[in-house]
């Protein structure tokens, strides 16, 4: 190079620069794209860990991860739903006005005016259910494969955040549109939040402490939903609740690598490894158990790469990234499917003097809704919240540190997930049948103290049963894994059937019909 | 992997498209707009597909409607089919599209950009305002001209006249008029289709209503009111499906709708007259006409206010404070609970009393010829009960004793028959009117044989021929010292001793005057005095004069009469009064007065006066008040002559003058101890109310006054009485009772004992009238407050007929034989500690 | 028939990535359009001018709010908006044309440039005659520079 510049002597100012001219693009890209094309399994390495939105992956992936029996990409599907949801609902944010005047106004506006705006609400709205329900999933399969054992406990504290996180959201955004169906389920959702008053009132200490009118208060900005609880809302569910959101799932995947990747089983065999994309030159490469690439850093976890021989992983590049496009644009693909099948729901004008009947929250509340029939507090705030505690603490609780990330792993645990979810089903199902005909306390006893009805309810007695039955399952086997199992499935099948007949068999004043199609007209 | 990722993209591209192209290419809303491009192309405009919408800030609103119906106001598309064509009519001229809009007037969505959720027919839509079709369009005229609405909108004047007339408002509030009893309707127009539907068995009517629920809700509502089940008291009007649909449409423009001040056409508010208010705010109730006898009207929810014995004793301050409030819980207060201005309340009173049956004319009562006995029954029957026996004097009696030779030598046949047909308003005196004219001729036939066999002319002439003088003297000083002075020489009534007059009065002017009496002024009617009697005082009257009698010739004078009636007003009228009703001279309009003086008798008197008097001689030349020429006084005199045609009306009126302090003082001094404060009644009569004061002369209560009632409480005032008024404070008295203000008139004072009363109104009255019964609830302190005792008092003893109230005085063969003190107490008892 | 699978399987594996990118472009392109408005809320603003009488030659009638000026000459009605066609500036006629106090644009007394960086003329709005013989001046609505209007009573 040096040579050629003395014999050219100078090249001309001007030459330099046509040349730099010329090379513009190609010198644009190395110095914003710090690695060649992925022609290589070194170059495809590279770039992953030098691309800020590559780097979460590991450079090579566990072929076991990309069995579909084992995550079923519900972890993925999540986070597209989300993304879903991000894009679409920054979008949304250029017509929708949250002041109570033009709030649904905006929205007739996106449904009618607005190019593509009916189908960009109808996502938005497929998104949300769509992200609850993977979410549901996953934790479900988390749980059941047991992979919220050592070394992942926090993450699966992570993980209940986000999930109340994602709930939050849906039921912020509920309100938003300010149509009857808005209005109605986020007034029963403050009247939960303030629920606590029944049992300050049974105490007789809700004019020192308040905490249920402090809570809704805090909530809606005023004693009952408006123009406040609005703009509350709006900024909870465009905001707040996002950067929450946002910022923990960086944890979650940042506590994933630093974790020691996904659970996987201590042995895998080839037969476990089926359908899954195999990297033959690793194979041929790496006979030995020995590693011979770099050591990045030290991870915790029994099943650190470092010590292991890189033989049953494949490159992320491609492998785990087509993985995730697929899910990615499946999951776009059957928003967009179920938008054009189904529009988002938008009633009438919210009017206060107007009340819904039967006023239902969104679906993943019903469950909640069946239980605060029976009691506010109990039902939208005790049971729920220790729900969700007891949940976070089961790492804790349960320190076994036998195989996970296989399904069941433990020995017996199919056989009591099997009885507890018959026991569970027949509990809640006798209980449900039992208070549909014969009713409870209230209607036997009229003059019953508040206080023994919040105790007494069938909320509190299938919380009781199922407690009881988990811990006889705790105390009949001796592992608190199977008893942790126990009461999981007893919760998870509680929410569902409550749910389900929520959703189907309560009509009108929360009576009891067997079909939606034998309300009375009002 | 890769399959999932192809076939997913895949569906995401085919949908998108698919998408884009229904938005793009199959939109009805751009093959309307391309078709009116091509139209206009024709004519050489330029006309670009896009969204369109009419921005209406002023409304909150945006109309999108225009983005199919583009030619709407394009004169020029009248033969292009619906979406395109022409707004018919010349609405849009009025309404200038811009400013107004399309929903303001068609309802539907304006947002939408399809044809159904624009009409959003049907509640999948979920729009509470669907598109409006003929005549239902018309209630939203309403919006913006409220009180006056445009001739065009027949079914909408027809529905509000429908909802007036039936009294809708007697249990529905509109804008915070009218009663509690029925769901407000203010805003029924708007109500949403999840709190308002029809019933079950009419979800065909939505469909009728081109799925308006709220419009099938009202007709349903209005035509089929019973099948709701919360609507039990809702009345079925029986109204035709087109009266329905009349009603249908103005109540759907109740609505409470939100448009700028400066777009409100005609927002007055309109008064409406006594009838109106009635039939809007009280028939649902009380009746349609609340006309006497109709059973059907009976049967309503409140009392038939027609019922004829109820409209006898009511009065109009009375009516008035029970609509205002009336304390029940049925009956609403409808002056602070149903928004009614006490003005309206009031007209709603008058209403109400004139439905009134109107008394026959007193000429066709007298036509008939009654008789005595039949009228001593029917006295016996309907009025003993207050007035007594055979109109005998009894120490408790609730009404006056009639049998009183003074008052019925004052009080003529005609105004007996007066206050029996019209009543005495505020006092126990009901209103008559509805006797038959035999009845009342019965009565006026037995009220007039109690009077003295008539004197006839000549025995009058005859006895006076042969008066003694000395006798006479002292009849005169019983009789009628206290009006014309112990020697003859005047007082309230004129001096009668001097010579132009004993020279002007002969034996007829004299008879005319004495034995029949002046009606309507302080001078009775003296025949009961017998001839005799009156002989010696025509004896005495003329004892002492020296001139001959020379009587007056019945020539008659003309004159101008519009002359005589300016000089007559510039002169005579200070004393006389105008039209002369009487000031301090007598009253020379009076018919009997003109029936019995001469044209020369007039004449004479004002032209040379009567001495002795105020009376001075008004001709040239005798230095009297005026200076008159003889063709003057034959002016004056064919005027006053013209007033016999049309009398002096001298009842109801104040005519005396007098100091109203001193009148005051007075009154309270020697009257109020029986006729209560300001007159408002005792155990004597009301005599400072309205009733009784609008029915009797000046001149009545004077001589009343000063002549007392012989067999009643009521003594004799003047000349020889317990106390000797003088003229001066005699006047006062009647001219305080005429002028004094209203609220001097104190509450009806009643002498009762309420202990009594309770065990009285325990025994008699609690049946019916304890709370929750049929009968109304007498405790109520509202309907106490503004009962006059009167009302009381009437109601006891006469019962109203055609309900289950019965009299319950001695003597009327009613529920029970109560005497007028008991009937007394029982109402001291009502009242004890409400007022 | 293997050989069939295989080329169909490695024809998808082919364009997975192809397809995927294409269906998020598509879908881009969606997100895209549906932030560009299609309807401005804006009022249809007609301003009512009365009769053609009222306007007799030589009238010159400036509505401020309203930002134009309406002139009558022996060839017709026609009406200037005062907004400078440079930056939106309101323009301030001064009896002989208009002058803008933002860069100093001046347009003659039709709405020319004459001076400054102005790069048009200004706009005519369109005069209407509705169907009761009144004028009506629309605002939503221009029409080339010089069309004066005629309007026989």
């Amino acid at each position: 190079m040096s040579n050629q510049v003395e014999n050219d002597k100078k090249p001309s100012g001007l030459d330099t620069f046509l040349t730099n001219l010329k090379h513009l693009p190609q010198s644009f890209k190395d110095a914003a794209v710090r690695h060649g094309p992925p022609s290589s399994n070194r170059a495809a390495s590279q770039s992953v860990f030098s691309n800020l939105f590559l780097h979460i992956h590991s450079v090579r992936t566990h072929r076991y991860n990309f069995k579909k029996t084992f995550t079923a990409g519900l972890g993925i599907a999540s986070a597209a739903s989300f993304i879903i949801l991000v894009i679409t609902g920054i979008l949304l944010m250029i017509y929708y006005k949250p002041s109570l005047l033009e709030a649904y106004n905006s929205i007739k506006d996106i449904h009618f005016a607005v190019p593509g705006g009916r189908l960009m609400r109808n996502i938005h709205r497929w998104g949300a259910h769509i992200m609850v329900l993977a979410v549901f999933l996953h934790m479900i399969r988390v749980f059941m494969t047991g992979s919220y054992r050592h070394p992942r406990q926090f993450n699966w504290v992570v993980g209940m955040v986000l999930f109340a996180v994602t709930l939050g959201l849906s039921f912020t955004g509920y309100l938003l549109p300010w149509d009857q169906l808005a209005y109605w389920a986020t007034t029963i959702g403050a009247q939960i939040a303030g629920s606590p008053v029944e049992v300050t009132d049974a105490l007789g200490i809700t004019k020192i402490l308040d905490v249920g009118g402090m809570q809704m208060r805090l909530l809606l900005g005023a004693d009952v939903v408006g123009e406040e609880a609005l703009v509350r809302f709006y900024f909870l569910h465009c905001i707040l609740l996002p950067l929450i959101l946002t910022t923990f799932i960086g944890v979650h995947f940042w506590r994933i690598r630093k974790d020691g990747g996904m659970s996987r089983p201590s042995v895998i065999t080839e037969d476990m490894l089926l359908g899954t994309p195999v990297d033959e030159v690793a194979e041929m490469a790496f006979p030995t158990k020995n590693k011979t690439y770099g050591l990045m850093c030290l991870v915790k976890g029994d099943s650190n790469n470092v010590k292991n021989s890189p033989k049953q992983t494949v490159q992320s590049w491609p492998n785990l990234f087509n993985y995730e496009m697929a899910i990615f644009i499946l999951i776009l693909a059957i928003l967009i499917v179920l938008s054009f099948v189904s529009d988002a729901p938008l009633k009438e004008a919210a009017n206060p003097s107007v009340p819904e009947n039967p006023a239902k929250a969104p679906w993943y509340f019903l469950g909640l809704q069946e239980l605060v029939s029976y009691s506010a507090f109990m039902g939208g705030v005790a049971i729920p919240g220790l729900a969700v505690l007891g949940l976070m603490l089961i790492p804790f609780l349960d320190k076994t540190r036998n195989e996970s990330g296989i399904w069941f792993p433990d020995k017996g645990e199919k056989s009591v997930f099997k009885s507890s979810a018959i026991f569970s089903a027949i509990v809640i199902l006798v209980t449900l049948v039992f208070t549909v005909n014969f009713g409870w306390l209230r209607n036997w006893f009229p003059h019953i103290p508040q206080i023994i009805i919040v105790l007494v309810n069938p909320g509190t007695l299938l919380t009781s049963l199922f407690v009881w039955w988990s811990l006889r399952i705790l105390n009949k086997t001796g592992s608190t894994r199977l008893g942790a199992m126990a009461i999981f499935t007893c919760f998870i099948i509680g929410f569902v059937i409550l749910t389900y007949f929520a959703y189907q068999h309560r009509g009108p004043n929360w009576n009891f019909y067997w079909w939606p199609s034998l309300w009375p007209a009002h | 992997m890769k399959k999932t990722m192809f076939y997913s993209s895949i569906v995401v591209i085919v949908f998108l498209v698919y998408g884009a192209m229904n938005e793009y290419l199959t939109t009805d809303w751009r093959d309307y707009q391309a078709q009116y491009a091509e139209f206009v192309k024709e004519d050489g405009h330029d006309f670009k597909v896009d969204y369109r919408q009419l921005v209406l800030p002023h409304f909150d609103k945006i109309d999108r409607c225009v983005i199919c119906h583009v030619g709407i106001a394009d004169p020029n598309t009248k033969e292009l089919d619906n979406p395109l064509t022409v707004h018919p009519g010349t609405y849009l001229d009025d309404h200038d599209m811009n400013k107004f809009g399309c929903t303001i007037c068609h309802d539907g969505q304006g947002r939408a950009t399809t044809l159904v959720s624009a009409m959003a027919h049907a509640e999948d839509f979920h729009w509470e305002e669907p598109v409006l079709v003929s005549p239902f369009l018309e209630a939203n005229c309403a919006r913006c001209h409220r009180s006056e609405m445009p001739t065009m909108t027949g079914a909408y004047q027809r529905g509000k006249r429908l909802f007036i007339e039936n009294g809708c408002q007697s249990c529905h509030t509109v804008q915070g008029r009218g009663g509690a009893l029925g769901p407000e309707l203010t805003t029924i127009g708007q109500a949403s289709f999840k709190a308002k539907r029809p019933h079950e068995d009419n979800e065909h009517f939505i469909e009728e209503f081109n799925g308006n629920v709220n419009l099938a809700y009202i007709f349903e509502a209005v035509y089929q009111p019973k099948i709701q089940p919360d609507s039990s008291q809702m009345i079925d009007y029986g109204f035709s499906k087109e009266e329905a649909m009349d009603l249908t449409v103005f109540l759907k423009s109740l609505q409470e709708y939100s448009v700028p001040e400066g777009m409100i056409a005609a927002s007055g508010f309109v008064e409406e007259n006594g009838k109106d208010l009635y039939l809007r705010y009280c028939s649902a109730c009380h009746g349609k006409t609340g006309k006497g006898t109709n059973l059907a009207e009976i049967g309503k929810l409140g009392p038939a206010l027609g019922n004829p014995q109820f409209l006898a004793i009511i009065d109009h301050d009375f009516l008035s404070a029970i609509i205002d409030g009336s304390g029940s819980s049925v009956m609403p207060a409808w002056g602070s609970g149903g928004g009614l201005a006490k003005s309206e309340i009031s007209k709603i009173s008058d209403f109400v009393l004139s439905l009134r049956k109107k008394p026959y004319a007193y000429k066709e009562v007298k036509k008939l010829k009654g008789v005595s006995k039949y009228g001593n029954i029917s006295f016996n029957a309907n009025c003993a009960g207050c007035h007594g026996i055979d109109g005998e004097y009894e120490t408790d009696l609730v009404g006056p004793t009639l049998k009183s030779p003074q008052l019925l030598s004052l009080f003529d046949e005609q105004h007996f028959y007066e206050t029996i047909v019209e009543g005495r308003a505020g006092t126990a005196m009901p209103a008559w009117n509805f006797l038959s004219k035999q009845e009342l001729s019965d009565l006026l036939a037995y009220i007039k044989s109690w009077r003295n066999k008539k004197v006839s002319y000549n025995s009058f002439v005859n006895a006076s021929q042969n008066g003694s003088a000395y006798n006479g003297k002292r009849l005169f000083y019983d009789n009628c010292a206290s009006c014309h002075g112990n020697d003859k020489d005047g007082g309230i009534g004129p001096s009668l001793n001097s010579k132009e007059f004993l020279t002007l009065a002969d034996n007829k002017f004299l008879y005319n005057t004495i034995v029949k009496g002046r009606r309507n002024t302080a001078m009775a009617s003296y025949n009961h005095l017998g001839k005799k009697a009156l002989g010696d005082i025509t004896a005495y009257l003329r004892s002492g004069f020296k001139g001959s009698i020379a009587g007056t010739s019945k020539k008659k004078i003309t004159g101008s009469e519009f002359n005589g009636k300016y000089l007559f007003e510039r002169t005579c009228a200070q004393c006389h009064g105008q039209e002369g009703v009487g000031l301090n001279g007598p009253a020379i309009g009076n018919k009997d007065f003109l029936a019995n003086a001469s044209d020369e008798y007039i004449w004479k008197m004002a032209a040379y006066g009567r001495s002795g008097t105020q009376m001075k001689g008004n001709l040239h030349g005798q230095n009297g008040t005026s200076d008159l020429s003889k063709y003057e006084l034959n002016d004056i005199v064919s005027y006053i002559r013209t007033l016999e045609k049309n009398p002096a009306q001298l009842t109801g009126i104040s005519t005396i003058p007098g100091d109203i302090d001193n009148g005051r003082s007075a009154f309270n001094d020697m009257c109020s101890q029986c006729h209560g404060a300001g007159g408002g009644g005792g155990n004597g009569p009301g005599i400072g109310k309205e009733g009784f004061l609008k029915s009797v002369s000046d001149g009545f209560i004077v001589a009343m006054m000063m002549s007392g009632r012989d067999g009643t409480e009521m003594k004799k005032f003047g000349r020889g009485g317990i106390v000797e008024l003088d003229m001066n404070t005699a006047m006062s008295i009647v001219h305080y009772l005429r002028n004094k203000d209203k609220s001097e008139i104190g509450k009806k004072y009643l002498v009762g004992t309420p202990q009594n009363g309770k065990i009285l109104y325990e025994g008699q009255c609690i049946q019916c009238h304890q709370k929750g019964s049929f009968a109304p609830d007498l405790m109520r302190s509202a309907f106490v407050k503004a009962a006059p005792v009167g009302y009381l008092q009437a109601t006891m003893s006469l019962g109203r007929h055609q309900t289950a109230m019965q009299s319950m005085i001695r003597g009327n063969a009613g529920l029970t034989e109560l005497s007028s003190k008991e009937i007394n107490d029982i109402i001291s008892y009502i009242k004890m500690g409400k007022e | 028939m293997e050989e069939k699978k295989n080329s169909r399987r490695s024809f998808i594996s082919k364009f997975a990535p192809a397809t995927f990118w294409g269906s998020l472009a598509v879908w881009g392109g969606s997100l895209l359009k549906f932030t560009m408005p299609t309807l401005l809320p804006q009022e249809t603003k007609k301003i009512k001018l009365g009769m053609p009488t009222d306007y007799p030659n030589g009238t010159i009638k400036v509505f401020e709010k309203d930002r134009v000026v309406l002139f009558s000459d022996s060839e017709g009605l026609f009406a200037i908006s005062t907004i400078c066609t440079h930056l939106g500036c309101v323009t301030k006629w001064t009896g002989k044309g208009f002058d803008c106090p933002c860069h100093g644009s001046k347009f003659d007394s039709l709405g020319e440039v004459v001076r400054g960086p102005a790069p048009k003329a200004l706009k005519w709005y369109k005069i209407d005659k509705l169907p009761s013989g009144q004028l009506s001046l629309n605002l939503g609505e221009s029409v080339d520079f010089g069309k004066k209007e005629q309007f026989y009573v």
